[in-house]
């Protein structure tokens, strides 16, 4: 498809900004409409990188994983051993989501497990959840356009 | 908004219905013509509006011109307050040297406007600022920047036992002010959240890990006093204070933390507001509230901020994903703030892990 939906929705941003919202009387509308403009300025940035994000963030929590579940015992350590080994087969955002969600999910209760660690090891896997997670926001920022 | 314009179509029905209440509420007017109403941006928690009535108490003879400002309960909300919290605010900060509107009639029964509803006059100067714009003050940041600090810091200092609003709002103790903030907040991520959120999780359990000292008085917290928040005029003076529907009374670095959050920075964090910098802004607010700014206790409550903020931008998604609210501007809160708040919540986590370790 040429051109792309993030070209799309790219010039329709500039439409709604630059073209409709200043010929619009009405102040709300004013303000709604440049609003709107900048949702499809995000949402031609998330169809860009939206599964490229997912994939990584899904990886990188698997990897984690992967390094915890010799350290763990019981539930947790099935339940992570079976999520360390997963793939993303199906790249339909809708299909990520479901994953990366579980694997947020499982991040959580991990963490929150090696907090409670003072081993050594439970101190590397909390360091490599906050860096994941750090790497995670930083992939998922969202930079405004200079107006 | 010119007096002349006509009425949007789909305001004329809300403005005759307000027309009647002005008439019935007003003893000595005999005669309420609403000329102008437009809808605004006031928040996306109410709906807001700019009103210009003819207010007549002889009927031949001209009467008086006055803008008025209409706060009406939305169908959804991007923060569930009761709608007496800010008029009630706006009531007690009145004629004291922090300017607020005038708060004139509380509305609670639906048969005028089908919402309970506020009013409120018009502050007929002055605009406010757009938290996201680069250098919106310019020259006039030192000289906005001393007022925004020094209004802060007058609140904070302010007895709400001596302006009534001890009476009218929840006070809790004083080593309890974190707890109940944080209880709150967590449970709106709780309820309002559409995907797992492990940054957010990681700092509330952080918070109860590390607890602040006992706030060291009870003060009125304004809630949501930022830039965007307040209007100043065109000589840089302010011309009022806004947005009081999330005030109430608790830890008076609750505020102060809030108003520093870079979130609210646009290009340099270092400079809250994009006013003045956060060391200049601390000791005007110490100066004037008489309270000390404990290092430590304000990073507690700094990332509280951030907690309390991605729930505001969580619940906003919660409400244009699930309500009936269709503000795009809840759907933008809910991308871009959440994700810069999460932005600056994992690398201060990352930085205090790696500090310590």
């Amino acid at each position: 498809m040429r051109p792309e939906a993030n070209d799309l929705l790219n010039g329709g941003f500039g439409t709604m900004l630059m073209e409709i919202a200043p010929n619009l009387n009405a102040t709300y509308s004013t303000g709604s409409a440049s609003v709107v403009g900048l949702l499809m300025y995000c949402a031609g940035l998330e169809y860009e990188r939206g599964a490229d994000v997912r994939v990584k963030e899904n990886e990188a929590f698997r990897a984690i994983f992967r390094d915890a579940t010799p350290h763990l015992s019981g539930d947790l350590q099935n339940r992570l051993a079976a999520a360390g080994h997963g793939t993303d087969e199906v790249l339909t955002i809708s299909a990520l989501n479901v994953t990366n969600d579980a694997l947020r999910e499982l991040l959580i209760e991990l963490h929150a497990h090696v907090e409670e660690v003072s081993d050594s090891w439970g101190r590397d896997i909390e360091h490599a959840i906050l860096k994941a997670l750090n790497d995670s926001a930083q992939m998922r920022k969202i930079e405004l356009p200079a107006l | 908004m010119s007096e002349t314009q006509p009425l949007e179509p789909a305001l004329i029905d809300l403005a005759a219905r307000f027309g009647d209440y002005l008439e019935a509420h007003m003893p000595d007017v005999t005669a309420a013509d609403v000329e102008a109403m437009e809808r605004i941006h006031g928040g996306a928690s109410r709906e807001t509006f700019r009103v210009k009535v003819h207010l007549r108490k002889d009927p031949t003879k001209p009467g008086e011109h006055r803008g008025l400002i209409l706060r009406r309960d939305p169908v959804g909300s991007l923060i569930e307050t009761d709608r007496d919290v800010e008029f009630n605010a706006y009531r007690a900060f009145f004629d004291t040297t922090v300017p607020v509107p005038e708060a004139l009639f509380l509305e609670m029964d639906t048969k005028w406007l089908d919402r309970p509803f506020f009013v409120m006059s018009e502050i007929p100067t002055g605009e406010a600022q757009s938290p996201f714009a680069p250098d919106p003050y310019g020259d006039l940041a030192p000289k906005v920047g001393e007022q925004f600090w020094r209004h802060l810091g007058t609140i904070s200092g302010a007895d709400p036992h001596k302006n009534g609003l001890a009476g009218k709002m929840d006070v809790p103790a004083l080593d309890a002010c974190w707890q109940k903030e944080l209880d709150y907040w967590e449970s709106v991520i709780d309820s309002d959240q559409l995907e797992p959120h492990p940054i957010a999780r990681a700092a509330i359990r952080k918070l109860r890990r590390s607890q602040p000292p006992p706030a060291q008085k009870l003060s009125v917290i304004h809630g949501d006093y930022r830039i965007g928040n307040f209007m100043s005029d065109e000589q840089g003076d302010f011309t009022a204070v806004l947005d009081w529907e999330m005030c109430h009374l608790g830890d008076p670095l609750e505020d102060l933390a809030w108003a520093l959050d870079p979130i609210w920075a646009a290009t340099d964090p270092n400079m809250p507001a994009s006013l003045i910098t956060r060391d200049e802004g601390i000791a005007i607010w110490e100066r004037v509230s008489g309270l000390r700014a404990d290092p430590a206790a304000l990073a507690w409550w700094e990332l509280f901020s951030n907690i309390k903020g991605l729930g505001i931008w969580i619940s906003s998604s919660h409400e244009y994903a699930t309500g009936d609210n269709k503000d795009p501007i809840l759907a933008f809160s809910g991308l871009f703030c959440t994700a810069k708040h999460n932005e600056i919540v994992a690398a201060k986590l990352l930085n205090s892990f790696e500090e310590a370790n």
